[in-house]
């Protein structure tokens, strides 16, 4: 337990977020569900948490949510992944760019998202 | 005797009043009874379909707890749609034994002939999104040839869900011409990987329908290689809206649009369609000689486009 891996998973709350979070409890990491960036800002920007799984992409178009708010520059963790149902090449490569590690769109494979997500909180140092 | 009909009457109004409030406390309690049942049961339900399906490889499935309590089988219901919607075929398996233990498929077509409208569509729509068997889809047939067009349609998806192979076949014979909302749900069941559809077959069909998939397919799918077939879509002797479909695909491609093929489709369009064209292209990030040499020497034209592209200040993507 000591070294279980903290991944958040940040969304409005509903069915898709819920089976996320089912989905990569599965994988062996402890996972934590927010509503909004402001509640988890600080414990992003600390280190708490491994991975960062973020539903959907209308938090980055409105400002909401930044890359920066979640990581401190310069570091690597946590890793910043987007999932979305935007198939929009112009919007996965603004991500890519903003710093966003990897887009994932929907529909999703749910083992394979469990193997990503197990992997990114293992390498995230 | 008057002031006493009066007292009486009002005696009857408070007690009718005090039994429409008594009613409506009772109504709103059982409904946020219902609503807590509902909830309890969303979060349950989420947490062990997701588990079966990433655990269960080809195990029998159990009947859920509470299955039978009302409301029980239409949260499990719309959980299954939402997982089924949202994850790939490689899924479906264990999301089909849920169905089959928990009798859902029965449930469903139960709701669907005891409801009307509105709710018989959403029921029709949940039921469309799981995997169902061919005997359900033979049921909601009846359904295909009926005048409203999104039980009609509805029909059309059960059908295709449980028999993929005939999704060329069904889209042919549907009576109506998709709207963008049907071309979407098509797409998304496309992308799950549940319709064995190439393009090509679809833009050379002689149906509407198939060669606007095949045409929703390639913008999609970002198919860069069919540059050659629209370009023969445009040349071609077919409908004025398909080819500009295809005018507008090769721009959602980022490909060459100043062909002798195109520039005489853009010339000959309206005013109106042809600014729109332009302000297409400017946003996909065409260059100003792009849009002059479809502009082709008309003054008011090229004034036009170039202050478009200078409007929307986007990298050059092609000359």
């Amino acid at each position: 337990m000591l070294n279980m891996r903290n991944v958040l998973i940040i969304g409005e709350r509903g069915a898709l977020r819920d089976m996320i979070c089912c989905a990569v409890e599965r994988a062996g990491v402890c996972a934590e569900c927010a509503g909004d960036v402001s509640a988890v800002e600080a414990d992003c920007r600390r280190g708490v948490y491994d991975c960062v799984l973020v539903l959907g992409v209308s938090g980055f178009i409105d400002g909401r949510i930044s890359v920066e708010r979640l990581r401190p520059r310069g570091v690597r963790r946590p890793q910043i992944y987007v999932l979305s149902w935007h198939h929009s090449e112009r919007a996965v490569l603004s991500l890519l760019e903003c710093g966003v590690n990897q887009y994932i769109t929907f529909p999703i494979d749910l083992r394979r998202l469990c193997r990503k997500v197990a992997s990114a909180a293992e390498t995230a140092l | 005797m008057i002031t006493a009909l009066c007292v009486i009457f009002s005696l009857l109004c408070c007690l009718l009043t005090c039994a429409m409030c008594l009613l409506s406390a009772v109504r709103n309690s059982s409904r946020r009874r219902e609503l807590r049942m509902q909830r309890l049961f969303a979060g349950r339900y989420m947490r062990m379909v997701t588990m079966r399906m990433l655990d269960a490889d080809g195990v029998p499935m159990s009947r859920f707890p509470m299955i039978e309590r009302r409301g029980a089988r239409d949260m499990l219901a719309r959980t299954l749609s939402s997982v089924a919607m949202s994850t790939c075929t490689g899924d479906m398996g264990a999301v089909r034994r849920i169905v089959v233990a928990n009798g859902i498929e029965s449930w469903l077509l139960r709701r669907i002939r005891l409801s009307h409208g509105f709710q018989r569509a959403r029921y029709m729509s949940i039921l469309s999104s799981l995997p169902v068997s061919r005997s359900t889809a033979d049921v909601v047939n009846r359904y295909a040839s009926v005048r409203n067009r999104h039980l009609c349609f509805r029909a059309m998806m059960v059908r295709i869900s449980s028999e993929p192979l005939s999704a060329l076949r069904e889209l042919s014979l549907y009576p109506y011409r998709l709207s963008p909302f049907e071309m979407n749900e098509l797409t998304a069941m496309l992308r799950r990987g549940l319709l064995p559809l190439a393009f090509e077959p679809l833009l050379a069909s002689e149906s509407e329908n198939l060669r606007m998939l095949g045409m929703n397919i390639v913008r999609i799918f970002g198919i860069s290689e069919s540059e050659y077939r629209l370009l023969e879509i445009v040349s071609g002797d077919g409908s004025e809206e398909f080819r500009d479909d295809a005018i507008y695909t090769l721009v959602s491609l980022h490909l060459p649009v100043t062909g002798a093929d195109i520039v005489g489709r853009v010339r000959s369009m309206s005013t109106s369609a042809r600014r729109s064209f332009y302000r297409r292209l400017a946003a996909e990030g065409y260059s100003v000689s792009a849009l002059v040499e479809l502009a082709g020497g008309a003054d008011e034209d090229e004034e036009y486009v170039e202050s478009l592209a200078a409007s929307y200040k986007r990298s050059l993507v092609c000359m």
